[in-house]
């Protein structure tokens, strides 16, 4: 994978997670079927990339964790945006689409 | 905002570490278990939900890697645990480790202690005033017949100019008379070099005189002394400015102390201001550079107006030359101190290949643990990273130990080449000797870890195949070639060596015109003593020659005012032979009868003085054989008259030859011609000072004090100094080369040391990587001694085949190669077509290969049906 891809998919990631916790906390394999579920199958995020993205995201404030039982009982870490979080989730929706804006016209042009 | 809580995060990483740990731990555990419920509802068995579990999370511990490494400051975490598990590794082979660090601590202090000289000696700075400007004028005389003549003297380049001569005196305070290295220096002397006394105040311009001897009193009998001189003598008593100290007789004032460690020029401890005298050539000019003016503008200054005076004077006198102060100090010092640099480095370089080997066995033993831990999820670059780490520990333990050495090489270099200003000793706590000692360290882990390096990370991301079949050619050409290396850069220091101790042999076989052995000298000095007088030296030293001459076991005595071997002050003049000059000055020696058969010296022709000659002062003298050929063959001197041009007062004119000798070795330096020279009696010794020469029958060490005490017991007043063999005068003249010649000595015995151990270690270990192979070879019939043969015979092969000699001629070219090989092959039958640039192991299970094909390309793989495995191995181990 060239680094520009890397870049780029990384970008997406942290975009996608930060929109999966938009509207509730969640954890780890919750995040990813929520990504596959919105991004209805174009993502798939494996767990070996999603949880160094997480703890990534944690430590620039923008997630904060907790341990909370999940639905079948068993003990998971919940992810939540904080407000640094939401700011980032705010500035992100907005470059991308402006990226997107930009591409589509770009592809019209023609 | 983002930055603080990452250093956050960083920070409760630090401090609850293990927290952290466990609680990913559990994160990670908690996800697989969350997958492996979500698999068994869609209906997989519990083994197969967790095996399917473990696959779609790509492994428990890789999750876990890859969430560290994305972490602030991850580096620093596996920077601690690589360090942490290289201490374990070295502590766990504790044999390796310790001769790793010997050797490699001898290696690296070495280097530090000989760049510790280097840089006190050749790259800090003089204690002096910008120093680069300050120049010394080199066989140049200045103008010197008067003060003012001198002053007057003024070239456009210099902003200042002062003179200083200097000469052996004797001393007195208020106790015993010692003999010291005194100068007389022209008042402005302190301000030009640009330094001031620590107490009192220096000489006053107008302080030096016009005279017509050495150290008359009058209103110049004001001295500076030397800090060691005023602790010495005044124990430091800052009451001294006032008092009186003796020099040969004459008392002065003692006006200032000089800074400590001044001792510029030649260790001088005392300094008075100048008496100007006609015909006293034994003045040296230093110079300031104007600013603005180059060294080499200067010079080239210098050298018009000296050519110019010297073609119109007809001088034929070593060329004058203007060169820094600084190369006049170190002149001597700076390509024997490099020399020596150069022969560390490569003791240090031997050193390197020696682990690197070692090191390079390591790793391959540890292939195993290595793709056990790339199995875990470590990266390529973190294996390296790793094994680098190891490198890094291995080489700052021994840096520290390094230390340690290299005071011990400066506490020996000190003694035998001592700092030329005493204000800088050589230490190994500075700045630029321990960042020296960084670097070298860190250059040399990067040096011997750069083959693990490569092997790491040339090795499959799944791991190396098991250690047996670990048996890469490209392994073992890179082990013979560390064996090839370590021997070259042996050989090569050896060679070094060998050379450096055949010139020194060489230096001390030269002939001196003289017998070194069975001679004792003994200094006397009779200034400010009551034997002092017109006449009364002379007759003194008969009386000590007429007693010497009596003991057990004296052959012969006599005396002279300057031995061979000492040139530091030049008396001399321009003789000539009836009245015909001689293009250069000449050495004037005054010796005592017998002087020539004391010394063991050759006459040539004529005869050398009797003792009457000596007493009445005759106008006779003896030349050597080179102020005798200035003027025609030395034969037909005898007879013949010594006249010279411009007499100072103390030297004798219109002296008949009575005899040419061969010359004497009077310089030190064998670069450098002796002047001629002439014998004159001494009827009147110029600095009442003579040392007395005397040949035993038997051990001159034997007879030394029975020698020194009849001297001193005519007259216990008298200094009586410098009480050595003639042989020791030599050692000591000659510590210079010697300390040079023992120390590549040195180096060199432990490259040889340090390459046999290499060799032994790579040889060993590639034997005992041959286990199976020789485990076959014995099954199918070879004895043991055929094969400790083989392995004999092939550690041989890679001694010869690899010495630089057979390098250069395999080099020349592909035919010989090829012809070598076939012979190889006939010769062998086997091994020798396996030789790819370093095969002397050859590893032949395999069958041999065409000689001409196994050049390019891939070695061919296809076993040629005719010749059975088991018959090529009976046959290479015939």
């Amino acid at each position: 994978m060239s680094p520009e891809q890397t870049n780029l998919l990384q970008g997406t990631l942290d975009l996608m997670i930060l929109k999966a916790l938009a509207l509730d906390e969640m954890h780890g394999l919750g995040i990813s079927r929520r990504i596959e579920q919105i991004t209805k199958g174009t993502f798939q995020v494996k767990p070996g990339s999603l949880f160094p993205a997480l703890h990534r995201m944690e430590e620039s404030g923008w997630l904060a964790s907790a341990w909370g039982e999940s639905e079948n009982n068993r003990r998971a870490k919940y992810y939540k945006l904080t407000k640094a979080g939401r700011r980032q989730l705010g500035t992100e929706t907005e470059r991308w689409s402006r990226i997107s804006i930009a591409i589509a016209r770009a592809l019209e042009a023609s | 905002m983002r930055l603080i809580s990452r250093l956050a995060s960083f920070a409760r990483r630090i401090f609850h570490g293990h927290e952290v740990d466990s609680d990913l731990d559990a994160e990670i555990q908690s996800a697989l278990a969350l997958l492996t419920d979500q698999k068994i509802a869609q209906g997989m068995s519990p083994v197969e939900a967790r095996r399917a579990a473990i696959i779609e999370l790509g492994g428990v511990g890789q999750v876990k890697e890859e969430v560290r490494a994305v972490r602030t400051g991850a580096w620093l975490d596996s920077l601690l645990q690589d360090i942490r598990f290289g201490f374990r590794m070295l502590l766990k082979s504790p044999g390796f480790t310790a001769v790793a660090i010997i050797t490699l601590a001898l290696g690296i202090g070495a280097n530090a202690g000989v760049f510790s000289m280097i840089n006190t000696l050749l790259l800090r700075s003089l204690p002096f005033r910008e120093p680069g400007r300050l120049t010394l004028l080199q066989n140049f005389v200045p103008p010197h017949d008067s003060a003012t003549q001198f002053h007057d003297w003024h070239p456009q380049y210099f902003s200042d100019a002062a003179a200083f001569e200097d000469i052996d005196a004797n001393l007195s305070g208020d106790r015993s008379v010692i003999r010291a290295h005194i100068s007389q220096t022209s008042g402005n002397f302190f301000s030009a070099l640009g330094t001031q006394p620590v107490l009192g105040h220096a000489f006053a311009p107008e302080d030096d005189v016009n005279a017509s001897g050495l150290g008359l009193p009058g209103r110049n009998a004001v001295v500076v002394i030397g800090y060691g001189l005023w602790q010495e003598l005044f124990g430091g008593d800052p009451k001294v400015l006032g008092a009186t100290i003796r020099v040969d007789g004459n008392p002065l004032i003692v006006i200032g102390i000089a800074p400590p460690g001044f001792d510029y020029p030649n260790k001088t401890v005392v300094r008075k201001p100048g008496a100007f005298t006609p015909g006293n050539d034994g003045w040296v000019a230093i110079g300031r550079l104007k600013s603005g003016i180059s060294l080499e503008q200067a010079q080239a200054a210098f050298a018009v107006e000296t050519s110019r005076e010297r073609s119109a004077t007809n001088d034929r006198n070593p060329r004058p030359k203007m060169i820094s102060l600084r190369d006049s100090l170190l002149g001597p010092v700076r390509l024997a101190s490099l020399l020596l640099m150069g022969a560390v480095a490569l003791v240090l370089l031997i050193a390197c290949t020696n682990l690197a080997g070692l090191l390079m066995a390591r790793t391959a033993e540890r292939a195993a643990e290595l793709s056990i831990r790339a199995a875990l999820g470590a990266s390529r670059a973190r294996l390296a990273r790793q094994l680098l780490t190891e490198c890094l520990l291995l080489s700052s333990a021994a840096a520290v130990a390094g230390l340690l050495v290299a005071s011990w090489t400066i506490s020996l270099a000190a003694k035998v080449e001592p700092p030329p200003l005493g204000a800088q000793s050589y230490s190994t706590l500075n700045g630029p000797v321990l960042i020296f000692t960084i670097l070298t360290s860190i250059v040399t882990a990067v040096l011997f870890g750069v083959l693990p390096l490569l092997y790491v990370t040339r090795m499959h991301s799944w791991g190396v195949r098991a250690r047996s079949s670990v048996r890469t050619r490209g392994l073992r050409m890179v082990h013979d070639g560390l064996a090839v290396a370590q021997v070259t850069l042996t050989i090569v220091l050896l060679g070094a060596a060998v050379s450096v101790g055949s010139a020194f042999a060489h230096l001390m076989r030269i002939d001196r015109g003289y017998n070194v052995r069975g001679i004792d000298t003994i200094s006397v000095s009779l200034a400010d003593t009551t034997h002092q007088g017109p006449g009364r030296e002379a007759a003194y030293f008969e009386q000590i020659l007429d007693r010497v001459r009596l003991l057990p076991g004296v052959r012969s005595a006599s005396a002279t005012e300057f031995l061979p071997l000492y040139a530091a002050t030049f008396i001399g003049g321009r003789f000539g032979m009836d009245g015909h000059p001689a293009k250069r000055p000449s050495l004037m020696i005054p010796i005592f009868s017998d002087y020539f058969q004391t010394m063991g010296g050759r006459i040539l022709f004529g005869r050398e003085f009797n003792n009457a000659e000596v007493r009445s002062g005759a106008k006779v003298a003896v030349v050597d054989e080179r102020f005798a050929r200035l003027f025609g063959s030395p034969a037909d001197a005898v007879g013949r008259q010594l006249t010279i041009s411009r007499a100072p007062g103390f030297v004798p004119a219109g002296s008949a030859i009575v005899g040419v000798v061969r010359a004497m070795d009077y310089d030190t330096d064998p670069g450098v011609a002796n002047e001629p020279q002439v014998f004159v009696p001494s009827k009147n010794p110029a600095f009442s000072s003579a040392t007395v020469v005397v040949r035993i029958d038997g051990r001159a060490e034997d007879h030394l004090a029975a020698i020194r005490d009849t001297i001193q017991s005519l007259d216990p007043q008298v200094p009586v100094y410098s009480v050595k063999t003639m042989q020791q005068r030599l050692n000591e003249a000659f510590a210079r080369p010697s300390f040079y010649r023992v120390a590549i000595w040195i180096f060199a015995g432990f490259a040889l040391l340090l390459t046999i151990i290499g060799v032994y270690g790579l040889l060993a270990y590639g034997v005992a990587r041959r286990t199976n192979e020789i485990g076959v070879r014995i099954a199918l019939g070879a004895t043991q001694g055929s094969v400790m043969r083989m392995v004999l015979w092939q550690a041989c092969w890679l001694g010869c085949r690899r010495s630089p000699c057979l390098l250069y001629q395999e080099c020349r070219g592909q035919p010989d190669r090829n012809r070598a090989r076939e012979s190889r092959c006939t010769n062998r039958g086997c091994g020798g077509g396996d030789t790819r640039g370093g095969g002397s192991c050859c590893v032949s299970t395999r069958p041999p290969r065409h000689a001409s094909g196994s050049r390019s390309g891939p070695p061919p793989r296809v076993t040629r049906p005719s010749v059975s495995p088991s018959k090529v191995i009976r046959r290479s181990t015939n």
